[in-house]
């Protein structure tokens, strides 16, 4: 079976570091699997994730997605794998100031060229539990809020997988566990492959996950 | 919808709508400043081409350098297609004096009938009577020629040529609003010119013309029919049409700096909004904008500016050369201009809009190549 996406023997250093911070790294991931990437500050959790979401170059190793290496990958096929398969959820949220929410969702939809109306934009709105807010601005809206139209926006493009890095990080305790309860609703509905980097340990547990810890190398725990 | 970056660019201007009113006001202030002056330019040029006219035929059929036109063309000119009146005259160099006071003058020997059909002489008449020209033999003057000679009607002026001098009484002074017509030039009676010269010839033939946007087109066919040298109206006027344009050529580069240092202001405004937006650019590349897409998106902002201030500096430059139109600027005795002639210059008004259009482009390459250059490992750390 070809897997959604696989590291072999992945590196990635930075010049300013002596160490490589990704250091040799493999793994396989199925779709519709839900992965929590534990590690302190500074493990690498977010370059792993830019690797896996070809935003970075490894130094070495190969990535492969659904069987193809991308080593070869020109900028623009990268870009449109990502607008095509690919959802990303940020600690501060990543809305662009100048959009209201529904325009902030249908972004994803803009960059591959289709037509929008706003009517995908009030139904995940609407699947984040935030209907009525459609004119509002990022800067009117809670944490909280802010991170469910993240989500919204990850998911308008039905991707293949989401990558979510410290997505709970900027949110107090309740408002974290709502998050952590809407992206397993989320996937356990839609089937997408999530995958979770974060220093909360709480969230294995509300997301129900595997669980990978990093630290240069990656441990499979269960 | 193809090309997403017009939409957010627009979203983003509108949202920092102060910064973006003053890139657009640079721009919009120097495009003022451009159709202003030339509308000036245009103006003046109108103005003088206009006086010129109100003496000068539109084309001179001319026999060449020291020789007189024996044949009479009057008829076939007349008949030539696109041509709607012509006139026989006799140019020559004399000196009129009155008193102790000498000027030199150009003398143009008209019929007074035939020249009164070209140029409505009639009208043109600041002192004197018509019917009393039409049919003596005197002397009409400019303005300004009379006033140096300090001459009125019915004064006796001497005329000196190279043939002669004589006396002729003064019957009319003409205005035409150009200095060079008011104080050079001398009228007389065809006869008179004849008589003087002892010729039986003329000089030329004065002929206006239907379009006299085309008058070049007539030179040629002229040529052919008479196998006279065909002059047109702007030949002897050269050396002023080329000193005006040089000045409207240096006086337009002088406004067009002005609106590179208002590129600059836009320049400023985008490189700081692009450090300001380096984490939405990250974001942006996560969505799957491509580098290129990235510098659209601030090109787009570019084209937008460019426009906007364009088409605010065109709105608000015809406002102000209406304005200038009606209001009476008087100028010092020395230009010889009543008031400031001024014309709004439409056939400037693309390439000023261009000008802006690339202004405001030109103004954004920079930050724009800056940001598809953003590390987005960099941009989207967490800490």
């Amino acid at each position: 079976m070809i897997s959604l996406l696989e590291f072999r023997n992945v590196c990635k250093g930075y010049p300013k570091l002596s160490v490589p911070v990704i250091d040799g790294v493999s793994f396989k991931i199925e779709q519709g699997e839900r992965i929590v990437v534990l590690g302190a500050s500074g493990s690498g959790k977010t370059t792993l994730l830019q690797l896996m979401g070809l935003l970075l170059r490894p130094d070495s190793g190969n990535v492969l997605i659904e069987g193809e290496d991308v080593q070869d990958w020109s900028e623009s096929k990268r870009s449109r794998w990502r607008n095509q398969n690919l959802g990303y959820v940020f600690q501060d949220f990543g809305l662009i100031p100048e959009l209201n929410l529904v325009d902030n969702i249908e972004l994803p939809l803009r960059i591959a060229g289709l037509r929008t109306s706003g009517l995908d934009g009030m139904k995940f709105l609407s699947e984040v539990d935030l209907c009525g807010r459609e004119k509002a601005f990022p800067a009117e809206i809670s944490g909280g809020e802010s991170q469910r139209v993240a989500i919204a926006r990850a998911l308008v493009g039905h991707p293949k997988l989401i990558l979510a890095d410290e997505p709970t990080g900027n949110l107090q305790g309740q408002q974290g566990k709502q998050i952590a309860e809407l992206f397993k609703r989320l996937q356990v509905k839609l089937g997408f492959t999530l995958i979770v980097a974060t220093h909360n340990e709480d969230l294995i547990e509300l997301l129900d996950a595997k669980t990978w810890i990093l630290s240069g190398r990656l441990t499979k725990s269960t | 919808m193809r090309g997403w970056y017009w939409y957010l660019g627009f979203k983003q201007l509108k949202h920092h709508i102060k910064q973006t009113m003053i890139g657009v006001g640079g721009i919009a202030a120097s495009v003022v400043a451009l159709m202003v002056i030339l509308s000036f330019s245009q103006g003046i040029e109108e103005f003088i081409v206009e006086r010129i006219l109100l003496l000068t035929p539109h084309l001179s059929v001319e026999a060449g350098y020291n020789d007189f036109i024996l044949e009479d063309w009057q008829n076939s000119l007349e008949e030539f297609p696109g041509v709607y009146g012509s006139s026989p005259y006799l140019l020559f160099p004399g000196v009129v004096q009155r008193g102790l006071v000498n000027e030199s003058v150009a003398f143009k020997a008209v019929d007074w009938d035939l020249e009164d059909q070209l140029f409505d002489l009639q009208t043109l008449l600041d002192e004197g009577e018509w019917s009393k020209i039409r049919r003596g033999n005197g002397l009409v003057i400019g303005g300004e020629l009379a006033l140096r000679l300090g001459a009125d009607l019915d004064d006796n002026i001497t005329v000196i040529t190279a043939y002669g001098a004589r006396n002729l009484e003064l019957m009319g002074i003409f205005y035409t609003g150009y200095y060079p017509l008011d104080s050079g030039l001398a009228l007389v009676s065809l006869g008179e010119g004849k008589d003087l010269l002892e010729t039986d010839g003329v000089s030329g033939y004065g002929l206006k013309i239907r379009n006299l946007s085309h008058v070049d087109q007539y030179i040629l066919p002229l040529q052919d029919l008479t196998g006279l040298w065909i002059r047109p109206w702007y030949d002897k006027e050269q050396s002023m049409f080329i000193t005006m344009s040089i000045q409207k050529v240096v006086l337009v580069w002088i406004t067009v700096f002005s609106l590179l240092i208002g590129a600059l202001g836009i320049m400023n405004i985008f490189l700081l909004r692009s450090w300001q937006q380096s984490r939405s650019v990250g974001v942006l590349r996560t969505l799957g904008a491509t580098p290129k897409q990235i510098g659209a998106l601030l090109l787009t902002q570019g084209v937008y500016c460019g426009i906007m201030g364009g088409t605010i500096g065109i709105i608000l430059a015809r406002l102000v050369v209406f304005i200038l139109g009606r209001i009476d600027i008087r100028l010092p005795q020395v230009f010889y201009l009543e008031r400031l002639p001024i014309s709004w210059a439409q056939g400037d008004l693309w390439w000023v809009v261009l000008l802006a259009l690339i202004t405001g482009l030109g103004a954004v390459v920079w930050p724009a190549l800056r940001m598809t250059r953003i590390d987005v490992g960099e941009v989207l750390r967490n800490d």
